[in-house]
Formats: structure tokens, sequence, C-alpha cells
């Protein structure tokens, strides 16, 4: 079916119906209007905007012309057009065409949901695609995001059909990942591996003897309160190392774990994937000058704990704090084979040539932290074979394959962990392989593709699978290639669906990515099977569950980096010469992170108003923000629920670090950058994109001028204004803040200004300057105006409807995979409406969105 | 005659083909008419200390910049290179292990989550690899195995670089073992049998899906078939012989002083490699950091290459690291010389051959990653300049990635941290 295209020398307009294979017509005749308020810019000729409203092929409404109808019905609406200083139209002239002209584009709008769907199909992204198979498989740390290319990008999300594009390179990709993670699910060995705690001494490991470095990258080991000097240890008598001293043994450190001083207890490494608990014993303490008396420690100290897979993959795995006295801290991870684990008491130096001074050292001693020893409980299983393995090969027989020896290329000569074993694999044996290819096939096909297999298509892989046995490969092997192939098929890569209402089926599989971005579970399984999830009482039900388990942090993790654009939090970092005491701080840069990440659980959890993305009593803090935010009494690195003190210039998303430092380059701020941030991600107002042919305007580090004077006289130029004074007014207010997020009243420089001398935490002396004043006021453009980002804060406020109707709109995208409509304008008033009750809470909202008939369609 | 491509030549003909004989081959084989079809190379080599700023960066910017004392070895090749200054990867930062970066480009090396990413060596092997037997050769002297490396896949593995010269050669010139081929061969049949499967079933789908699918699975439908031409085309490598060469088999120092002997013998590969169209990708770390008192010509060292690199403006260490750079910069003057003596079509290799010879530290004295040195060369664009950025805010040296992927003919606009093509840089 298909569109006509008729075009008329007249303008006039045209809402389409299906009526068969024929269009009823009706017409609209707006040219009165259009010639009096606008063709004398928007002719031939002028072509003001590229728009021209004379030209043959703007006059008809098609599915081609719609968007731009739209935009001229928004624009006159929101009153940008015509512009102020021409004739306005009268109130109900106006009132008319804008009726007439929006019915007419809602009829075309839905006509083309119906007949197309408002989504179109897609394939997966990559993080989908890796939680999907982590659901699959229960491996809740499967890593396959990383084979695939990154994706593309439409309407500010990975979620839009049109974006989401496959080359033969994503498809060489795919069978590498699939690949990986079916011989990851496989279990490593017939015999189920010993789980029994094993305890690593912090002495007993060679890496916690750091090398001939200079003495602040030292490590010193501990009996009891006596410290020894670097490397000689060896000189402590033979009862002091003996087995009974264990408990008073450890190795003191005063930097923390950064290149060379690589901190690992590497006498461990993860033998096969798999769950583990990891227990750690130590301490804080406190030396002289020298390093040569030791004293209780004066500070608690977070400790941060990453894996490390040779050579040179980091993941953070989770923190604590050390205590002045000893406790023991446990962690339960998840390990991949070969991993170890790297400890990094991250406040301490992460010393770097020349200088290699150490910050937190003054004349009295120096902080510090001592490791006694590492746990590791595991691989715990809740069943042998593991569960994954069960999805591929049920029960069948198992032997032991010949262990693989780990490549020595990727061990470091002298490295002991190139003699050792890494992992094992297995062999699945078949007595009767076609009945049982036919058997595994038919439980993991309609596993995977999410509800039953047509009989052809269990034929067409199992098929497969038995024709590669025939070639000569193990049945493992052929199975595992079958397996591979429905992995990479397009009945699994691709949401598929007809236009028109969801079936419940699809609306499981809608439902499970939008709020877990991952498939859907037993129960959501058993619901749309018997037809009654669509039900709405049901549908708010699981609504409510799905929000409260844990998988829902997949939801806001992956919807906050699209939408705040959080994904690039590691895209640029502080300047070394403008902002050095930033420099190489790791900890206050997961912080931020997870900052952002738990107030957002915390609106949903709580239901909590959208004004809370503007600005909040609370936030959420560890230590290392509330120091970055000069809030005291905060210990610790766990985040939690923090009330603000009065008059505090946080509260809200807006001032969160990790939206400070998405929107500055590292280096400057740009109140033109952070402006346009506010407006598009917070109000819903995407500014149009600056014009070619003029040149950024850039913040000058010398210091002679400021962004504002600068901006200023670009102000000056009406046609520059004209878009300028709808998003500079939100980067003003937020220029009271750095790059990373930190308060400021003046700018840094290079050239003039006070000079600031220190070390920083990289232990490299520093001297900047700190130059000119800011200045945080501002005017809305309705002319209302705030002297600094509270006052700023609270007029933002006064658009709240606008706030969620823009939070909406961005849920809407990232849940149904679609652009917003110009039909579903409708849509969201009603879900506004119904929402009115709570303020907007940001729960109720979600609920709204399932609810509405955007969501619950193809 | 009837045109045919060098190597049906030298499977028909069975004959060994004699270099420098090659050049006189030409005329009997197809010509490389079409611009697409032209072969276009790339060798990437790190040197992971770098070079003395002050000796290296030139001064005057654009076509009639003054030499360096370095850039004045290299002399004769003034019009065949481009000098870069004031660039580096941005927030590419950390010290020594932004040496793993220099072909990724990946963000903040010695950070504590930090994952690498695909290299351009790599990213050139997944597009044009199956074009020649070896998707991509990834060398190395002295390096330190298990840690460093130039050549990452997109998942952040390291490969390994290979460090014997001899094993390369006889990889490239001399059989692989049958078995090790059988292998390769069942595991590219395997890849096109799962590709046959999932075509067919998005041969069906694609009945049962309106206008707006059925585009999505074209699109699916057409990658699947272009990765199955590509398999086949890397199968098709394993049943031709290899080429021969006169060149004899490289002796491997034994001992890691001989530095500079590796990286000649490394050098010498390369070409080779090229030479034969074997690969068109290379990849060469020098890790210098993992090299100990190297031997050269006109001097003896007092101390390790990496402890001689922080010379703390010590004027005997400052003299022996000017000595080891001025080596480097003779050895690099030689590669040009012989790429530029080997024809192709009657072209120059070098004028197909793209050099990229720099480092990730622009001071290794303090550690340094911004102002990296960048040399680069041949290839086919108009050099003889020196191309000047900002020193204190310096440009992004992924945008030379972008421009040497669309000299490659890789249509891409961006690679990493990349903003677009590198300025002032023309194709020739």
């Amino acid at each position: 079916m298909h569109f006509l295209r008729i075009q008329f020398a007249i303008l006039a307009w045209f809402a389409i119906c299906s009526c068969g294979d024929r269009y009823l017509v009706a017409q609209l005749d707006t040219k009165p209007f259009l010639d009096r308020y606008c063709v004398e810019c928007h002719n031939a000729d002028v072509k003001e905007g590229k728009l021209d409203l004379t030209a043959a092929s703007s006059l008809g409404l098609m599915p081609e012309t719609l968007d731009r109808w739209a935009s001229i019905h928004d624009r006159v609406r929101r009153m940008e057009m015509p512009p102020k200083d021409s004739q306005q139209p009268e109130a109900d002239e106006k009132g008319v065409f804008l009726r007439e002209l929006s019915s007419s584009l809602i009829a075309l709008d839905q006509q083309m949901i119906n007949t197309l769907g408002r989504a179109s199909s897609r394939r997966m992204n990559r993080f989908e695609y890796e939680n999907t198979l982590r659901a699959l498989f229960h491996l809740p740390d499967l890593h396959v995001r990383e084979f695939l290319p990154e994706d593309g990008e439409a309407f500010g999300f990975n979620k839009v059909g049109s974006a989401l594009n496959v080359s033969h390179v994503q498809m060489a990709r795919y069978l590498q990942a699939s690949d990986f993670a079916l011989r990851a699910a496989m279990a490593p060995q017939t015999i189920r591996p010993e789980a029994k705690p094993v305890r690593y001494f912090a002495w007993d490991q060679r890496s916690l003897f750091a090398g001939d470095y200079p003495k602040i990258r030292l490590t010193f080991p501990i009996l009891g309160d006596k410290i020894f000097e670097h490397r000689k240890w060896r000189e402590c008598t033979e009862e002091e190392r003996a087995p009974e001293s264990r408990e008073k043994q450890a190795i003191a450190i005063f930097c923390s774990t950064f290149e060379p001083t690589e901190i690992r207890f590497s006498s461990f490494r993860a033998a096969v994937a798999g769950r583990y608990r990891l227990r750690f014993a130590g301490y804080s303490i406190w030396a002289s000058p020298d390093c040569t008396k030791l004293f209780e420690g004066r500070t608690t100290e977070p400790i941060s704990i990453y894996s490390d897979r040779a050579p040179v993959v980091y993941r953070k795995l989770g923190g604590f704090d050390f205590q002045p006295q000893s406790t023991v801290q446990e962690l339960e991870v998840h390990l991949g084979v070969g991993e170890t684990i790297r400890p990094d008491a991250a406040r301490l130096v992460r010393s770097r040539p020349p200088d290699h001074k150490n910050p937190l050292a003054t004349d009295e001693g120096l902080p510090g932290v001592a490791f006694q020893w590492m746990e590791v409980e595991g691989p715990l299983y809740d069943e042998w074979p593991p569960t994954s393995h069960q999805v591929l090969f049920d029960n069948l027989p198992l032997v032991d394959k010949p262990i693989l020896k780990p490549d020595e290329r990727l061990m470091p000569k002298g490295d002991r962990r190139r003699n050792r074993i890494v992992a094992g694999e297995t062999e699945v044996i078949s007595a009767a392989p076609e009945q049982d290819a036919a058997r595994l096939m038919k439980r993991f096909m309609e596993y995977v593709y999410r509800g039953p297999v047509p009989q052809e298509e269990l034929d067409r892989f199992t098929n497969f699978a038995l024709k590669t046995l025939a070639a000569g490969e193990t049945f493992t092997e052929s199975m595992l290639s079958g397996y591979t192939a429905v992995l990479c098929s397009p009945s699994f890569l691709y949401f598929n669906g007809t236009p028109g209402r969801l079936t419940d089926r699809a609306l499981a599989v809608r439902l499970s990515y939008f709020l877990w971005n991952g498939p859907p579970d037993k129960e959501l399984r058993e619901l749309a099977d018997a037809d009654k999830l669509h039900l709405p009482e049901v549908l708010a039900a699981q609504t409510e569950r799905m929000l409260a388990s844990p998988r829902s942090q997949q939801f806001i993790d992956s919807f906050l980096d699209y939408w705040l654009e959080l994904r690039h939090i590691n895209a640029t970092s502080a300047d070394v010469s403008l902002y050095p005491d930033y420099d190489l701080d790791d900890l206050l840069v997961e912080s931020m992170l997870a900052e952002t990440q738990q107030y957002f659980r915390e609106l949903i959890s709580r239901d909590l108003s959208v004004d809370c993305l503007i600005d909040s009593k609370f936030a959420m803090l560890n230590e290392r923000l509330a120091n970055h935010y000069g809030i005291p009494g905060v210990k610790g690195v766990a985040i939690r629920r923090v009330e603000l003190p009065e008059g505090s210039v946080r509260g809200g998303l807006l001032t969160q670090a990790s939206s400070l430092k998405v929107t500055a380059n590292g280096t400057t701020t740009s109140p033109v950058k952070r402006g346009v941030w506010v407006m598009d991600h917070i109000m819903g107002h995407k500014p149009p994109l600056p014009p070619e042919a003029v040149p950024a305007v850039e913040p000058d580090t010398r210091g002679a001028t400021t962004i504002r004077e600068q901006l200023t006289k670009h102000r000056s130029i009406e046609s520059c204004n004209a878009c300028h004074k709808n998003f500079d007014p939100a980067g003003f207010a937020l220029e009271c803040f750095d790059v990373l997020g930190g308060y400021r009243t003046k700018y840094r420089s290079l050239g003039a200004g006070e000079a600031i001398k220190g070390i920083g935490h990289n232990g490299v002396r520093y001297r900047f300057r700190e130059g000119q004043p800011i200045d945080f006021s501002g005017e809305l453009p309705d002319g209302r105006s705030f002297s600094d980002v509270l006052q700023w804060k609270q007029l933002l406020k006064k658009d709240i409807e606008q706030v969620a109707k823009n939070l909406i709109q961005q849920l809407a995208v990232y849940g149904t995979g679609a652009k917003m409509r110009f039909s579903d304008s409708h849509r969201v008033d009603a879900i506004l409406e119904a929402t009115k009750g709570t303020n907007y809470g940001v729960r109720s909202l979600i609920h709204a969105i399932v609810q509405s008939e955007m969501f619950i369609q193809q | 005659m009837e045109s045919v491509s060098r190597r049906k030549f030298l499977k028909a003909a069975g004959v060994a083909l004699s270099l420098p004989s090659l050049e006189a081959m030409r005329p009997a084989m197809a010509r490389h008419s079409d611009e697409k079809q032209v072969p276009r190379r790339m060798l990437a080599i790190c040197n992971n200390l770098g070079l003395l700023p002050g000796e290296f960066f030139p001064t005057g910017g654009g076509r009639d910049y003054t030499l360096s004392p370095y850039l004045e070895i290299l002399k004769q090749h003034r019009n065949d290179f481009t000098v870069f200054s004031g660039v580096w990867h941005p927030d590419v930062d950390g010290g020594h292990p932004a040496d793993n970066c220099f072909l990724t480009a990946a963000p903040h090396p010695a950070r504590g989550g930090f994952s690498n990413t695909i290299s351009l060596d790599q990213f050139i092997a997944e597009r044009i690899g199956h074009l020649t037997r070896f998707p991509s050769l990834n060398l190395g002297v002295n390096p330190m195995q298990g840690q460093r490396s130039l050549s990452w896949t997109s998942s952040g593995v390291l490969i390994p670089c290979e460090e014997s010269a001899s094993t390369v050669f006889r990889q490239l010139f001399v059989s692989g073992t049958a078995q090790e081929e059988k292998k390769q061969i069942r595991r590219l049949q395997l890849g096109q049998s799962i590709l046959d499967v999932v075509a067919d079933q998005a041969k069906d789908l694609q009945k049962s899906l309106g206008t707006n699918d059925r585009d999505r699975l074209d699109q699916y439908f057409g990658s699947v078939r272009e990765l199955e031409q590509r398999m086949a085309a890397s199968r098709a490598w394993e049943e031709r012989p290899r080429p021969k060469v006169e060149a004899a088999e490289p002796v491997d120092p034994a001992n890691n002083r001989a530095y500079m002997e590796k990286v000649r013998l490394m050098y010498d590969l390369a070409r080779l490699a090229f030479e034969t169209d074997s690969t068109r990708s290379v990849a060469l770390l020098l890790d210098s950091v993992n090299s100990p008192a190297i031997n050269i010509e006109s001097m003896e060292l007092s101390d390790g290459y990496h402890n001689l690199s922080h010379h703390g403006k010590s004027e005997t260490k400052l003299a022996q690291l000017k000595e080891i750079d001025r080596s480097h910069m003779r050895l690099l003057d030689q590669l040009f010389s012989d790429l530029r003596g080997v024809k192709e079509d009657g072209v120059s290799l070098l004028d197909r051959t793209m050099v990229l010879y720099g480092s990730n530290l622009g001071d290794a004295d303090r550690h340094v990653t911004t102002n990296l040195p960048i040399l680069f060369a041949g290839g086919g664009f108009r050099h003889g300049q020196h191309l000047e950025f900002d020193r204190v805010h310096n440009y992004p040296l992924p945008n030379l990635f972008v421009s040497m992927l669309q000299r490659m003919g890789i249509e891409v606009d961006r690679f990493a941290s990349s903003t677009g093509t590198m300025r002032g840089l023309e194709m020739a």
C-alpha cells in the first residue's frame, strides 16, 4: 500500500483517509493565512530558513512533508512565527488555522501509524544483545558488547531502527560474540570446582613488593607495630615469618595503584569464570615522614577493587573503606577466566614524574593503608553443571578435554602465571545425536526466540547442526555451530511486528526491553502466553514488579547514558595545567556517575516529582563527592541519601557533577554548550544547529576576556541573539561550576590573575592562576531575571509541566524505539493530565507511558 | 595479452618470483587503472620513548619550514613526508601505558576501569584484509609481551607482537603447517555455512514483512552476503602457494641490545611484505621502554634506554639520547629509500605506502602525552610541509587516521576521538 501524492496549484491541505486502495481527500484552504503572514519571507526569492511556501513541492500534505508542516504548526503555536516585529494574526484567525492544520496532520499521521506502525522493525543494540545473552545463560557478568561496534543514534537514543544498521563488520562481530558467549556458558570441567575459602596473604604477593622506584611508590612490610624498610623484610627472624605471625603481617603502601606500582593479589587468578566471594583484611595507617615509624591511622581510606585480566583489561568490582582498626570487608563479584584482583587506595597520591611529591604528607607524617590478606571463596554455583551449560546441553554426559595452558606470549617473562593452568574445556557425549540435536535445539530456540517456534525453523537449525556433524565435527562443536547461527539469525536479532495493537508476546518484549533493557523473564512470558499481560491492572502490576527488581538498573544506566549523555563521562579529563588538582582522580569520576544513577533510582522508587530534576532538598553522596561539593559530615565510599544544608547550590540533576562534566570539555566551560544541553535534554526545546559560516565562541584560557564578554558581543547581532537568548541564560547560571562541577567564583587562567600553588593528586607541583570573577546572572527570554543558580532553578521550576512533558517524550522514545510524532501530542497531554495529581511523579510517568496507546501499539 | 592478477600468474607459472625483477613483470599484468583498485598500504611505527623534542621539531610552518637537526638526516626525502607539531591523542594520558593507545586513541589508559578499543591496523584489516594473504602483521622490537602492543581488537584484547623476524619471514614466504592450514580452512567453511543458514531465514522472513521492515532486513541480508564473500576470499588464499623471494631468511639477533639491528630487520620485512602484496597493514612497536642499554654504531651507552630518557637535562645522557635518535632517523631514511626504489605499476612503493612514525610521548623525560612527535611519509599525499598546530591546545591526531583510512578507500568519517580529516593534508 502506498500514499497518494497529490500536488495542487492552489495551496490546499489534504487529510488522507484509507478506503481500500483509494483515499478520501478532505480539503482545507490555508492559503489566505500563509499569504498574509508567511510568504513575505518564505517565498522563492528570499527563502528564509530554506523554506519556500510558494513552491509546488511544498504544497501537498503527504508523508514526506508531514514533519515540515508539523514544525510550521509548532512554531506558530509557540508564537515564534511570525516574528515579533511582523504583523501578527488575530487570536481567532490563528486559532482556526492551528486547529484545522492540527486535525489534518493528526489524521494523516494516524493513517501512517495504522499502515506502517509507529515503530519500524529494528535490531537489538549492543547493550540489549549483551543483556539478552546474560539473561539467557544466567551469566550476569558476561561481557560481549565490547565485541560489537558502537550503535548509531537517532532522536537521542540507541533504540531507533533507522539508526541501527548492520554491516559485514557487524556480522563478523556477531559471529565472534556469540561463539565467545556459548563457550563461556559451557561447564569448564566435569567435576564441580571446589569453592572452599582460600586466603592469599599480602606478604606472599610479589607484586606487593614494588620494584626499584622513587620512595613515594614503594611498599613496606609490616609486622605488628613494626615497619620494615622497603625490601628489607627478609631480615626479619624465622619466628616473625612463621605461620603464627600471619595475622600480624601486612604490606603498607602510601600511594595508590597506578603504573608502575601495580598492586595485585596475583597469586590468585580465577581458574574458571563465575561468582566469587572476596574478603579483604586491612586497615588505615599513619607513618612518620621517613616511613620508619608506624602509628594508628588518622583517616578512613577508600579502597576500590578492580579486576585485572592480562593484558591491561581492568574492571571496577566495588569499593569499601579501611578503618584505623583492622576489619574484613566482603564483596560478591563475578570474575572472568584469568582475572586477578587489583586493590587501589584511591585517595592516595598517583605518583608521576618529575616531582614525586605527596600532597597528603605533612611535617608530622603521611597517611597510608595496610593490606593483610584477601580471601577468595568460589566459584559459587547454584547447581552443577552450571545453569548456563544446561541451557545448551541439558544433562548429557560430559568428559574433560585436555587442559589448556595460557598463551605464553600473553604473560610477561618471569611471571609465574606463565606455567599455570587457566581454563579447561569439556566435551558433551551423545549416544543418540539425531534425537538429542532435535531436542536440544527445540529447547534452546524456544527460549532464545521468546516463544513457540515453527517446525520449519527448528528443522533449519537442527539440520544444519547434523550436517556439520556429518562433515566430521564433534557433537559439541556441531551443536555450538547451530547455536551460533541461532544467535546471529534475524529472528533473534530483530524486533519485528505488524502494525496495530501489540500481541501480548510482543508487549512482554517491549516492556522488558524498556524497564530491564533485556528479555522477558518467565513470569512475563507466562502472562503473555495466557493473553493477560495487556489487561491494565496486570500491566501495572508487572511494571511495578519490574521497576522494583535489580534488573531495572540496566534500564536506569542505559537510559541516563543516552538521555543525559553520561556515556561520555570519561571522554574528556580535566586539563593538567588548569585543573591539576583533579588530575587522575578516578574515584571522583566514578562517584559522580554513581550519584546520578542512584538519584534517578531514588526518584523512581519514591515516585518523586520531576521538579527534582531541577532542584531537591537532598542528594545522593559519598565522602569524595561531599568533599567536592563542600558538604560536611559524610564519611566513606558508599553512596547514601544526604539532606542538603539550607541554601546549597546542589540538589537536582542539573547541578550534579556528572551533568556538569559531560557539558564541559575538561579545559573550559561554555555557557553555550551547557545551555543547549539544558534546553535540549531537560526542557525539550532542541535549539537549531548553529549556522555553518559562524566560528564558535571559544573561552580564552589566558584570562584576558571572559566568555560572558565574548558572548555579549556575539549577541549584539540580532540573528545570533534570536537563538542564544533561549539557551545562554541556563549556561550563565551554571557558570558557577567548573569543568568537573566544583563550585567557583573566579575563572582559572594560565595568564593573568593570582597564583595558586600546590601539589596535585598526581604528585606534581602545580601553579595556576585565578583570574576574572564570574557573573552568574542572566535573563530568560521572557524577561524574568536571576542573579545566581539558586534563583534560576526557582524560575525553571515554574515550568514544571514542560519538564514533565520532555521526560515523557524521552522515556517514550527509549521505550518504544520510535520518534515522537505529531499525533502523539494529545497522548502526551493525557499522560500529563493523569499524573498531575502526583505532581508528575517519575514512577507515575513510567506507569502512564506503559498504559499509553503509544506503548501498546506497534 | 589478457590481464591476469599477479597471484594467478604465479600460480599458473609456478615460478619463483625473483625480486627485484618484480617491475619487469609489471607490464605483463593488469595495471591498476581504476583508482579504487590501487593497492594502498600502511606501516605504523611507534617508538614508545619518542624523540628529543628540541632536536625533532622543525621551525617555521608550511612548505618553507626549516629542517630540524633530526629531519636534516631525512632531507633527501623532504618532499615525501609531512611533519606535524601540536598534535595529540585527546585524553590519552597516564605516561607509559599510552603506547597501547598509539593506534587506538582510547582515552585514559592508566585509569582503573580502562579497556582498550580497536586499533587502526585492525580496523583496516577488518575492511580490506581479505584482499591479501595476511589481513595485517603486528610486529615488535623487544616488546614486553603480554603488556604492550599497538594492535588491539574491538573488544580490547591485545594482539601479541611477533618479535622474531625469521618467524614472520617464514610465515610470509614459506608455507605454514598443513594442519594449521586445514584448521583455518575448516573454520572459514563453518563460518560460511552459518551465514548460509541465517541468510536463508532472512529470505523467508522478507516475504512476510512490510516495506519499511523489508528495507531493514535487506541490509542484514546484504551484510551476510558481503561477509561470506570475504570469507571465501580468505579461504582461497589458503589454497594458493606463497610468493618466493630472493632475500635470505633473516637471522634474529640473540641479544636485546641489538635493538637497532632488529629495527632494521623489521623495516626490511615490512617492505618485503608490501612488495609481495602479502599484507597492506603493518603495525610495529619499538618497545624502547623494555630495552636495555642498546648497541649503537658510534657510541658506548652508559645506561638503559628508559633510564636515559629520564635525562633530567644531564648533558652526558642527552648526548647519548641524541645518538640513539639519529640512528633511528638513519634507519628511517634507509626505509624511505628502499620503498622509493621498488616500483609497482610504474609507481614507487613509497607512493602507495603510508608510513606513520611517531610516539605516544611528547617528552619522555616528563611522561608528557601532548605535543607528540609525528612524521608521516608516502602513501600518495602532497607532502613536503610542516603542519603546525597549537602547542597549548593540541589538535587531534585521530584526524590523521581518518585521512589515512580515506586514502585507503575505506569510507569512514571518524575514528576514535577524531573531529574530521587532518587539516592541511591533501591527497596527491
